[in-house]
């Protein structure tokens, strides 16, 4: 498990975390998500210990990973922008890993290389930024960490690579417990993926929770009315966080499930009404629009 | 959580990194490796085919003084190659070994700079300090490791080929240099954000400290007349923050010292060094501040020195401060903006530059006007308990001597009221001698400022100038005062200060001094290399008498005889000396000691010609002194001269040898020494000379001249 505790992480005078709490249980895959400059990829870095925190503290089974290299042996950080060597391989990589990481597996290294359409002995430096990608993927799974922190990991990923690294992980998590944090805003590869989302803006975390839950808890809902009924707010006593109105048809946002909303918008005796459940991406805008960023607010 | 947190498991993940390193540069070493052997085989060649060639190389000689021919001259050509080989070797192994730690350093410690190098480095399982000394010894290994196997091979196929062995000590200098360099520019790296900022800095520190320090020690030779400047110029803080002079092989332990506090510091440093700042300016800022402050404090004082030499505003400290001040600050706002890449923070950093001008300018002020009144030191009688005199012209000294321990140690030597006063007088004439001189104008103090930066191994000179005067004086309190005086180049032709000469007989020419202090009495034998006896002959002729002649001037020929002869003859001298203390006088009545540099007086006694070609007083010397000895003690048989080699620590670049000449002259009280003189065959029964060479001829004298000139004198 891993317990985040009133981190705060400043950059000269921006502050890039303002006390973050969150505890990640083990075995889960929660999603880093959130607006560009939110704090998703340092508190990655703060995860993997690369940056200490100013405040607060990190707490992987317990222990304080900031310069741990026993913590820091169970986990496993893929950044952005993944640095290798010109003259680094998959295999000459693999060399140092192998002594660093206690937990490195030939036989899963022997088995990824093979999964991956990836040449082992070719410079990495000269491959596409997805290869870079792959390799770096290879690397991260072979060490079979505990923790698994993934940055913008489906960039430059073809979709049939994309679909074959989701299967890893979803495996690796089944198998072996594995905790995988991903900062992503690719929100349908994550859909597809994660347990749990974590919503991120300016340092700060505005949700975090299961995704069924979060998708259960949001509708879209369509609602049609042959005569609009009289009155100021018919909508009243419903949690509507975004309306879309042509004409006589109604696009709403509701926050709550079926059956708290249904019975009070039946009561208006629509000509149709429908409700679907959102997507991440949706979600994702919707509650960034509440947080009072979104599209129009910014142009 | 499985690992212990062992040693030996932090030496594996350290052992894992250096390795991978190794490989990461591997491509770097084959380049260095490739140029070094190939500079080699070229050095080879070159050192085979010009020192190996009979028809362009000087004669040679063996030990015995014979020109060697035939095998013996073709295996001396090729011990010749060989060391020089061996010399070619350090340099070039040396120079490329400078060039590439700097290049292995740099991409190194680039791990700090770079954020996806940081993200990388920073997420791996090991502990930044191993990570960091892992760094550190690979650095080193790559440096000096193919150094030492390169500089091994050579020294093997010296070895191999009977030639002594001259690399050996390369191999520690390079370790030493590269352990230092490494250290150093490893806790620069720390403390920078981007590998610009760390080059530039340390290449700064490399750079300005040594020319600050070679100021500053110029300004207290200066301004401080009769300091001890070797105890500035030539000690290990000119070059302390410069580790690149660790490649001297100089103060070992020094750099020892200084290597494990780069290492200590930067452990310190890199465990909490905030990853994010790679590629931002800075980690830490304080080092970077003083940086700014050292290259500003340079510019500052260098533009200072120039206008109080010219005299700016018709006052040399006034033209010191404006100096100062008009390159000091933009040079520390062109440093910030260089470092920061832009204004952020200069204002922060003001205090900086305030603090460098308030003490630049006030320093220089209170040394300007010597407010400790060291300049115009001249103690009491009543206030020491005694006092020590130094004539650089009258005292052996070898080159591995600390001359001036040596003057502070003759703090104890003259505890009677009459010598202290004779002493503390001859300070006094000199002190008379700086200030009634247009030394003590502040601009010319300015002008020597450079003066002894240029000529700085004032204590050199002491070796070979006779010039060079020190005074020490042990204070009733029991403290040591040393003031030292010479007129070395800088300031004859820079401050302005002209050569006295010091009548200094009543203290040099004392049983005492001459015991303790002259050659013939301390030097070790394998120094002597000229013994000479002038007297008369049987016809009155004063003639010269070689018993061990210059071997330079003598066909090379010096027999293990002759070096004999004169080393009895030396002990003997040494017996009566000490046994006849009262007759001193008629001993030292033609004293005179060289310490003669070929090129100003070098006076060789064995044929009477003597360097200095317009100085004809010597040119008569021998016979003209000696008769006027002769003339005021009717009982001086004769005259010896003893000649010791002195090691070339001139400045002079065309001194080839320095020799220190001692004349006595021998009473018949001398009895040892005339007996040996006897038993040589160089005095008759009667104490005349047989044999020898009469002083008017000069034989050696016009051959040189007609050689030179085509012309007669």
């Amino acid at each position: 498990m891993i317990e985040i505790k009133k981190v705060s992480k400043k950059f000269d005078k921006l502050l890039a975390l303002d006390s973050v709490e969150l505890n990640i249980q083990k075995g889960t895959v929660l999603g880093l998500v959130g607006s560009n400059g939110s704090g998703k990829s340092t508190l990655l870095r703060i995860l993997s210990g690369v940056y200490e925190p100013d405040g607060g503290e990190v707490l992987v089974e317990g222990k304080k990973l900031f310069d741990n290299p026993y913590a820091k042996g169970e986990c496993y950080f893929v950044p952005d922008f993944p640095y290798f060597y010109n003259n680094s391989t998959i295999n000459n990589t693999a060399f140092l890993y192998k002594r660093l990481y206690p937990n490195w597996s030939d036989s899963e290294f022997e088995r990824l290389c093979k999964a991956f359409p990836i040449q082992r002995d070719a410079r990495i430096i000269n491959m596409s930024k997805g290869m870079q990608r792959q390799a770096a993927l290879i690397l991260a799974l072979a060490t079979c960490p505990k923790y698994l922190f993934l940055d913008e990991i489906f960039d430059g990923l073809d979709p049939v690579v994309r679909q074959l690294l989701k299967r890893l992980i979803i495996g690796c998590v089944a198998d072996k417990k594995m905790t995988v944090v991903i900062a992503s805003h690719n929100l349908r590869e994550l859909e597809d993926l994660c347990d749990r989302v974590c919503l991120m803006h300016r340092g700060k975390i505005l949700l975090e929770r299961e995704i069924d839950a979060l998708k259960l808890n949001l509708r879209k809902v369509q609602l049609a009315f042959a005569n609009i009924p009289e009155g100021d707010n018919i909508l009243e006593g419903v949690q509507i966080l975004n309306v879309v109105r042509n004409g006589n048809i109604f696009n709403l946002t509701i926050r709550g499930t079926e059956e708290e909303f249904m019975p009070k918008l039946q009561a208006l005796n629509p000509l149709y009404i429908s409700a679907m459940p959102l997507t991440l991406e949706e979600i994702f805008i919707c509650e960034m629009g509440a947080a009072g960023y979104d599209a129009s607010s910014i142009v | 959580m499985t690992q212990a947190a062992s040693f030996k498991g932090k030496f594996k993940q350290g052992l894992s990194m250096f390795k991978w390193d190794l490989k990461s540069c591997s491509g770097t070493l084959i380049v260095y490796g490739i140029l070094a052997v190939v500079a080699l085989i070229i050095v080879l060649t070159v050192c085979l085919v010009f020192s190996g060639n009979s028809d362009i190389s000087y004669n040679l000689y063996d030990s015995e003084g014979n020109l060697l021919t035939g095998a013996a001259l073709q295996r001396e050509l090729f011990v010749s190659a060989i060391k020089n080989f061996q010399d070619g070797a350090m340099v070039i192994i040396g120079l490329l070994t400078v060039v590439f730690t700097i290049f292995y350093t740099i991409k190194i410690f680039s791990y700090l700079h770079n954020k996806r190098k940081a993200d990388m480095y920073g997420s791996l399982p090991i502990s930044r300090i191993t990570l960091y000394l892992s760094k550190l010894v690979t650095a080193f290994v790559l440096s000096a490791v193919p150094a030492a196997v390169l500089l091994g091979i050579v020294a093997l196929a010296a070895a191999c080929c009977g030639v002594s062995v001259t690399v050996g000590m390369m191999i520690l200098q390079i370790v030493i240099g590269s352990l230092a360099c490494i250290t150093a520019y490893g806790l620069v790296a720390v403390c920078c954000g981007t590998t610009f900022n760390t080059v530039v800095m340390y290449l700064a520190v490399c750079i300005s400290y040594p020319i600050t320090m070679n100021l500053v020690a110029g300004t207290i030779s200066s301004f401080f007349y009769g300091s001890n400047p070797d105890a500035i110029f030539n000690t290990v803080f000119i070059n302390a923050l410069n580790p690149i002079a660790a490649y001297d092989g100089e103060n070992i332990i020094y750099w020892l010292i200084f290597t494990a506090a780069c290492v200590v510091g930067a452990m310190a440093l890199v465990r909490k060094r905030r990853a994010e700042r790679a590629q931002s300016s800075f980690a830490y800022y304080l080092p970077c501040h003083l940086v700014k402050v050292l290259v500003s404090f340079l510019m500052g004082m260098f533009l200072g020195i120039v206008f109080g030499s010219m005299n700016v505003f018709g006052n040399g400290l006034l033209g010191f401060i404006f100096g100062f001040v008009l390159l000091s600050v933009p040079t520390f706002i062109i440093a910030h903006l260089i470092f920061y890449k832009g204004f952020s923070g200069l204002v922060r950093t003001l205090p900086y530059l305030a603090a460098l001008v308030i003490i630049g300018v006030g320093g220089m002020t209170l040394v300007a006007f010597d407010v400790t009144g060291y300049n115009k030191y001249l103690p009491s009688v009543d206030s020491i308990q005694s006092a020590g005199f130094y004539d650089a012209s009258k005292v052996y000294v070898d080159s591995e001597d600390d001359v001036a321990g040596l003057i502070k140690s003759m703090s104890g030597d003259f505890t009677d009221e009459e010598s202290k006063q004779a002493i503390i007088d001859m300070h006094a004439q000199i002190l008379d001698n700086i200030y009634k001189d247009s030394s003590t104008e502040m601009s010319e103090k300015f002008v020597g400022v450079f003066g002894n930066m240029i000529m700085s191994d004032t204590l050199d000179e002491l070796y070979g100038n006779s010039y060079g005067y020190g005074f020490s004086y042990t204070l009733n309190n029991g403290m040591t005062v040393t003031r030292i005086y010479t007129m070395n180049f800088s300031s004859a032709f820079f401050g302005g200060v002209s050569p006295i000469d010091l009548d200094d007989a009543s203290i040099t020419a004392s049983p005492l001094y001459v015991e303790k202090y002259s050659g013939t009495m301390v030097a070790p034998d394998e120094d002597m290399n000229e013994t000479v006896v002038v007297g008369s002959n049987s016809d009155g002729d004063t003639v010269t008498y070689d018993i061990l002649a210059s071997p330079y001037y003598n066909n090379g020929k010096v027999t293990a005889e002759q070096k004999e002869d004169a080393q009895k003859l030396r002990e003997a001298f040494i017996e009566d000396f000490k046994a006849n203390p009262d007759d001193i006088e008629k001993v030292m009545t033609s004293q005179k000691y060289w310490g003669s540099d070929s090129y100003y007086s070098y006076y060789d006694i064995s044929n009477g010609y003597f360097g200095d070609v317009y100085d004809e007083d010597y040119l008569n010397y021998c016979g003209e002194e000696f008769e006027k000895a002769k003339d005021k003690y009717p009982d001086i048989v004769c005259e010896i001269s003893f000649a010791f080699e002195l090691p070339a620590k001139s400045e002079n670049p065309w001194a080839t040898e320095n020799t220190k000449v001692e004349i006595f002259c021998i009473p018949e009280s001398y009895t040892n020494t005339l007996r040996v003189l006897r038993e040589q065959g160089v005095l008759t029964v009667q104490n005349e000379i047989a044999g020898g060479t009469v002083v008017d001829s000069y034989d050696y004298y016009e051959d040189y001249d007609e050689d030179m000139d085509g012309e007669m004198i």
